[in-house]
């Protein structure tokens, strides 16, 4: 996949535990670059709002690793099982939170349904972007454990997340 | 006094089925448990309350039959259903099949497998089996609709096999399926736009059935032609398409010699507000993003649920039909 053609780029450095010890973390060290098609109006791809800037999209950005909503891979040590950021292929789902309620963050293609979930994607190694997702594609729709950890939060109902996997909204 | 007896049961509950007179429950941790229904509700009956009868699931654990199991390793199910003696679950990873009952329960500690197998690796939206329980009708959304037969006596011919006993029937967009006589299948899309895939049956001298697959026809060619092939199959269905106001609904009687011009109902609303409007024989059930409708063949409302709805379920109870809804804290039976 090519790269995004970026405005700017952020560095982050999240903690991730360490698959030959999980009582260790390492540092993941990665970029994020907030992609210019999905704020110029280009007709195939959804639109942040405008209220989502750069910096504010990169923190929705680290939001959704710290919290780990995000493709996790699995892996025993010791006969205990643990989960940690899956990377490369990394994906992660973000939401706008204001005052424990969800905000609208972006219009998908059409620009005439307003969605409060985004996704960010590892497009090259360690080279994150993200953009408001679409449910329509698989690979958009949160996995279960971030669903179930939002429920938990309160930001969705077992409802919608039940809607959500059944594809029976649009957008949320 | 109200036409139905409400069974109300708390409990974090994802899904529900009942299958042989056990009650599926899948918990939040994607756990299933399995329960002796009649046992469940003849404790709730004896509540001298003979309308709506409450209980929690933690005072029902001595009716539970085996201990709980993560059938498909801690993921909720999108969708359940029992074919061939076989329970499916559509999980984010695929489809699986385990037994749905143990043969050697009694011996072993589990009441329904504990290690299902994984027979497609695509993630299905909806599973629907048919009438005869041997075929199952599995909706992907974007990637259209496929069908698995367990049928040693019904071969299938007319679709293109996707792998062992899966074939495609439609690339069609669809979300949820049903069936219709002779094995066609009813879907519908996510603008609950409608799509009837036709299949022939006929019978060969050794006693197999070939079921050919002819067609597919959308609502307009379904109106002029092929609306007695759904309301073959129950005394009552009905068929529903979304317009700019909403959902218009016309009733479908097997009897009846022409399809009626005018909807029997008109339902306010839009596409993103409606989530589905689907036949059961007493009439219809609507359901909204915010909560749920029983109307009866004549669009007069039985049940009103005024909160958004987890899943719903209608399905067979003895000489009894059940409306199954989980709800956020609740699981609501409505025997009728």
């Amino acid at each position: 996949m090519a790269n995004p053609v970026a405005q700017k780029q952020y560095t982050f450095n999240h903690h991730i535990i360490k698959k030959t010890d999980p009582g260790q973390s390492e540092v993941y060290d990665c970029t994020y670059s907030p992609y210019k098609k999905h704020r110029d109006g280009t007709g195939s791809k959804s639109q942040w709002k405008a209220i989502i800037t750069e910096d504010l999209e990169f923190l929705l950005f680290k939001d959704a690793l710290q919290n780990d909503w995000v493709r996790q891979e699995s892996f025993k040590y010791k006969n205990k099982k643990y989960s940690r950021l899956l990377s490369p292929n990394g994906r992660g789902w973000g939401l706008y939170v204001v005052n424990n309620s969800l905000e609208e963050l972006g219009v998908l293609e059409n620009r005439k349904i307003s969605v409060r979930i985004c996704i960010f994607e590892e497009g090259n190694a360690k080279l994150w972007h993200g953009y408001p997702a679409d449910f329509k594609k698989p690979q958009d729709k949160p996995l279960d454990h971030v669903l179930k950890k939002w429920r938990d939060a309160k930001f969705i109902t077992k409802a919608t997340m039940s809607k959500i996997k059944g594809g029976k909204i649009k957008s949320l | 006094m109200k036409p139905y007896k409400l069974y109300k049961i708390k409990g974090d509950f994802f899904d529900c089925q009942l299958y042989k007179g056990y009650l599926y429950l899948w918990d939040m941790d994607g756990v299933l448990s399995v329960y002796d229904w009649d046992a469940i509700k003849h404790t709730m009956g004896l509540v001298p309350n003979s309308t709506a009868m409450h209980g929690s699931i933690k005072a029902f654990q001595r009716f539970r039959k085996g201990l709980p199991v993560e059938v498909t390793g801690g993921m909720f199910p999108t969708d359940t259903a029992f074919v061939g003696g076989y329970l499916y679950t559509a999980v984010e990873t695929g489809l699986y099949r385990g037994s749905a009952i143990m043969d050697a329960y009694r011996q072993s500690r589990y009441f329904t497998s504990s290690r299902p197998l994984r027979v497609w690796d695509c993630p299905p939206l909806s599973l629907t089996a048919n009438y005869n329980g041997m075929q199952l009708a599995i909706s992907t959304g974007e990637d259209g609709l496929y069908e698995i037969n367990l049928s040693k006596d019904v071969q299938t011919r007319g679709l293109k096999k996707v792998k062992g006993n899966i074939y495609t029937v439609s690339t069609k967009k669809a979300i949820r399926s049903r069936y219709v006589k002779k094995g066609s299948i009813y879907s519908t899309d996510e603008n609950l736009n409608k799509h009837f895939h036709e299949f022939a049956l006929s019978r060969l001298n050794n006693g197999v059935a070939i079921r050919t697959y002819i067609r597919d026809y959308d609502f307009g060619s379904i109106m002029q032609s092929k609306w007695e092939a759904i309301a073959g199959t129950e005394s009552f269905s009905s068929i529903s398409r979304i317009t700019n106001k909403g959902v218009e609904v016309y009733p479908l009687y097997r009897s009846q010699r022409s399809i009626r011009k005018e909807p029997l109902m008109e339902f306010e609303g839009t596409k993103k507000k409606l989530i589905a409007v689907e036949p059961v024989e007493i009439g219809n059930i609507v359901e909204y993003e915010n909560g749920l409708q029983l109307l009866n063949r004549k669009g007069v409302e039985i049940i009103k649920i005024n909160t958004p709805v987890t899943r719903w379920r209608w399905l067979p109870d003895g000489d009894k039909k059940l409306l199954v809804v989980v709800l956020e804290e609740y699981l609501e039976l409505y025997e009728i």
